[in-house]
């Protein structure tokens, strides 16, 4: 009953946004920024790239100086040369005060009791290490191998890198180490893209609604399409102008990188992007409603924050609910945020493309967020309904719940 | 026929709406008069559907007004209300379809008003960029660009200059002609009484006048304008039913009750001097109007 009245509401909103320069702009822009990145990304340079050898070349060109208290045996220092990669400028100073002088004038560490003990300049992050990497364990080593008798020419053969090769084996746990960079990328940059955009268009329709309300528009419009329908159809425009904008970003990119380089994809990096979209829809749809019923209630933009914030509040959970997904996708918490309707738009997404989700999960998953947006719009339309003619400040949840057709 | 039959609205401790009923038939222009607060907008917006009613109902050709029936009037409310960045001519298109016309219709009825407006040049241009007087006529504009059976305007001339007074009236009665019944709230008595063929008067929520402005107009007291050149001693002793209201440069108006024969006091007039002016008048829709709400005061 009247389609009609809801596609061309639909129709409206669409040709709305493709008259907005800032929309178009924004979205070609955003097109551009990712092919950029996939372009990047193809190329071998950025964090997916191997980017351990441009660090090492810095470091060996740095002239390191290492401070020594007392005695250190030669076996240490062949140790300490191994792990730095060149043999370092000795300072023989006299007491463990001139080794943090030393320190402070820019020395990298101090030395001290025959290697038992380093004195180390503050990191400067976090997750750095105070003394350059391999240099403790490899200290550690000379000092029990000399305490055996060996000499430095001994320790020195023992030190010497030999390749390694590692392999794993499939358990069907976990990331695929294989794969594991080419799959995080898609996992976090799907769910950051779905954040954005969820966060995007539900403001468009909270704007819409109160611009309608405010301007009275709506009192024209009602006799001829009632509140569900119009709400309806702004949510099938919106919805389907949002959909659309997703894949005009993301496709170019897609296309770019398969052309290019299809072996860098990982296995499903199609399943995944697909799911980004088709969550994008539902997660609209369960966000996207409900917004539309909790902004009637305001009768001004000024109060649309106050109403909308705990939906909102809703949304930024969820979405950070991605994170521990993304550290481990197949915890319990990742397991039961993918059957929550909220936070399922975001973790499913992430897991098809971190992990071998089952397709049944993935499809039951889709299944709750299309019932509860369902439910959910229903009742914000009943919301809608009863608020969308009151004007003068905030209608309250009973009084629009009560008043349809105040 | 749009029949509102005893409608009744409260809104807290306010009746808004006490028993108000009238009707108006196809081709009939109706002017919806009353003081502020007398519930034409309540009214008005019950036939829309846009407020519901504690008591009576709107019927449209003898059965209750259907959803259908409403999504195909045209409506000016009493708030006005525009997409503001939609170009008005598209605007107008969507209004159109969304009330029922084909996008063919629609473009070419479009086209057609806005000219009528002197609006054609202006067609690609977002309401926001109109003057307040322009953004009215597309709102009239909106009401009628679907051609619609019925019409429902709240004051739609509130706040128009004459020239667009003129050009709006003679759409109305264009829309009357054409077979549409039509209905609209005013506060401008001396417009009503010359584009309307029936009122209805309201006040607190109940018609108090309800009729054909020319039969009204017959079966009110009439006006006697009587100016004599003389004094006014013969005021003193005119007859009973006959009633002096108001006296202006010599020129004295009384109201003749229905069995004071004017010829009377004429002969009264003439024993202190020369009449040298006299007019007998049907009275004015403003003064039903002001007798109107005495009786009910
Ligand atoms: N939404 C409302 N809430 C409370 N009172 C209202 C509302 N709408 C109208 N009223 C009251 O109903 C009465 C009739 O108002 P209205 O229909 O707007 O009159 P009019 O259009 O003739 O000026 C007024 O006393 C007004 O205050
Ligand atoms: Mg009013």
């Amino acid at each position: 009953m009247r389609t009609r009245q809801v596609l061309l509401v639909a129709q409206r909103e669409i040709r709305q946004r493709l008259r907005s320069k800032a929309f178009v702009g924004t979205t070609a822009l955003l097109a551009v920024v990712v092919l950029g990145a996939a372009v990047v990304f193809t190329s071998g340079v950025g964090p997916f790239g191997d980017q351990g050898d441009a660090g090492a070349d810095d470091e060996v060109t740095a002239p390191v100086e290492v401070a020594v208290v007392g005695e250190l045996s030669e076996p240490a220092r062949a140790a300490i040369t191994a792990s730095a990669g060149a043999e370092p400028v000795w300072l023989e100073v006299d007491d463990l005060g001139a080794a943090r002088q030393a320190i402070t004038d820019g020395a990298a560490f101090a030395v001290a009791d025959g290697g038992r003990r380093l004195l180390a300049r503050q990191p400067s992050g976090p997750f750095e290490s105070p003394v350059p990497f391999g240099t403790v364990e490899a200290l550690g080593i000379a000092v029990s191998m000399e305490a055996a008798g060996a000499d430095a020419a001994e320790v020195d053969a023992a030190l010497r890198p030999v390749a390694i090769q590692i392999e794993t084996v499939q358990t069907g746990e976990g990331v695929d180490a294989e794969t594991a960079a080419g799959r995080f990328a898609v996992a976090y940059g799907g769910s950051f893209a779905l954040y954005m955009a969820l966060a995007f268009f539900t403001q468009i329709v909270a704007t819409g609604v109160i611009e309608e309300k405010g301007s009275r528009v709506v009192e024209l419009m009602l006799p001829a399409v009632p509140p569900r329908q119009l709400l309806g159809g702004k949510l099938l425009g919106l919805g389907l102008i949002g959909t659309a904008q997703m894949v005009v970003i993301v496709v170019p990119a897609l296309v770019y990188v398969l052309v290019r380089q299809p072996d860098l994809l990982p296995p499903g990096t199609g399943a995944s992007l697909a799911s980004v979209v088709v969550f994008f829809a539902l997660g609209f749809a369960l966000y996207a409603g409900v917004t539309g019923g909790l902004a009637a209630l305001a009768s001004r933009v000024e109060d649309l924050q106050s109403v909308i914030m705990p939906l909102w509040a809703i949304l930024i959970v969820a979405f950070m609910l991605s994170f521990p997904t993304l550290g481990a996708p197949d915890s319990t918490l990742a397991v039961i945020a993918t059957f929550v309707p909220f936070s399922a738009p975001f973790v499913v997404p992430v897991r098809l493309a971190l992990v071998e989700l089952p397709l049944w999960q993935a499809a039951l998953s889709g299944l709750i967020v299309l019932v509860s947006a369902g439910l959910l719009t229903m009742l914000a339309a009943r919301l809608y309904e009863g608020s969308i003619l009151r004007g003068g400040g905030k209608v309250g949840y009973r009084a629009a719940w009560r008043g349809a057709r105040g | 026929m749009l029949e509102l039959d005893s409608l009744r609205r409260v809104y807290g401790d306010v009746v808004a709406l006490d028993g108000l009923s009238f009707a108006v038939r196809p081709g009939q222009l109706c002017g919806f008069l009353g003081p502020n607060g007398s519930g034409k907008t309540t009214a008005m917006r019950a036939v829309l559907g846009v407020t519901r009613l504690d008591g009576g109902e709107v019927r449209w050709r003898g059965a209750l007004i259907t959803a259908q029936m409403r999504a195909a009037t045209g409506y000016l409310p009493e708030e006005r209300g525009l997409y503001a960045k939609m170009p008005i001519g598209e605007q107008l298109v969507y209004f159109a379809r969304l009330h029922g016309s084909s996008a063919a219709a629609a473009a070419s009825r479009v086209a057609e008003l806005l000219d009528k407006l002197g609006l054609r040049d202006r067609m690609g241009d977002p309401t926001e960029k109109l003057s307040l007087g322009n953004q009215q006529r597309v709102q009239f504009a909106a009401a009628l660009v679907h051609e619609p059976d019925l019409l429902v305007l709240d004051e739609p001339f509130s706040g128009l200059d004459p020239i667009a007074v003129d050009t709006m009236s003679l759409l109305l009665r264009e829309q009357a002609e054409r077979g549409a019944a039509v209905v609209f709230s005013s506060h401008q008595l001396d417009l009503v009484e010359d584009l309307c063929t029936t009122v209805a008067i309201v006040n607190r929520g109940r018609t108090v006048l309800h009729g054909e402005v020319r039969a009204l107009k017959a079966r009110g007291p009439t006006r006697l304008r009587v100016t004599v050149d003389g004094d006014d001693g013969w005021l003193s002793s005119i007859p009973v039913g006959a009633e002096v209201i108001g006296r202006n440069n010599g020129e004295v108006t009384l109201v003749l009750g229905d069995d004071v024969d004017a010829v009377g006091v004429l002969q009264h007039a003439r024993t202190s001097g020369v009449v040298t002016a006299m007019s007998l008048e049907q009275p004015r829709l403003s003064e039903l109007f002001r007798d109107a709400m005495e009786e009910r005061a």
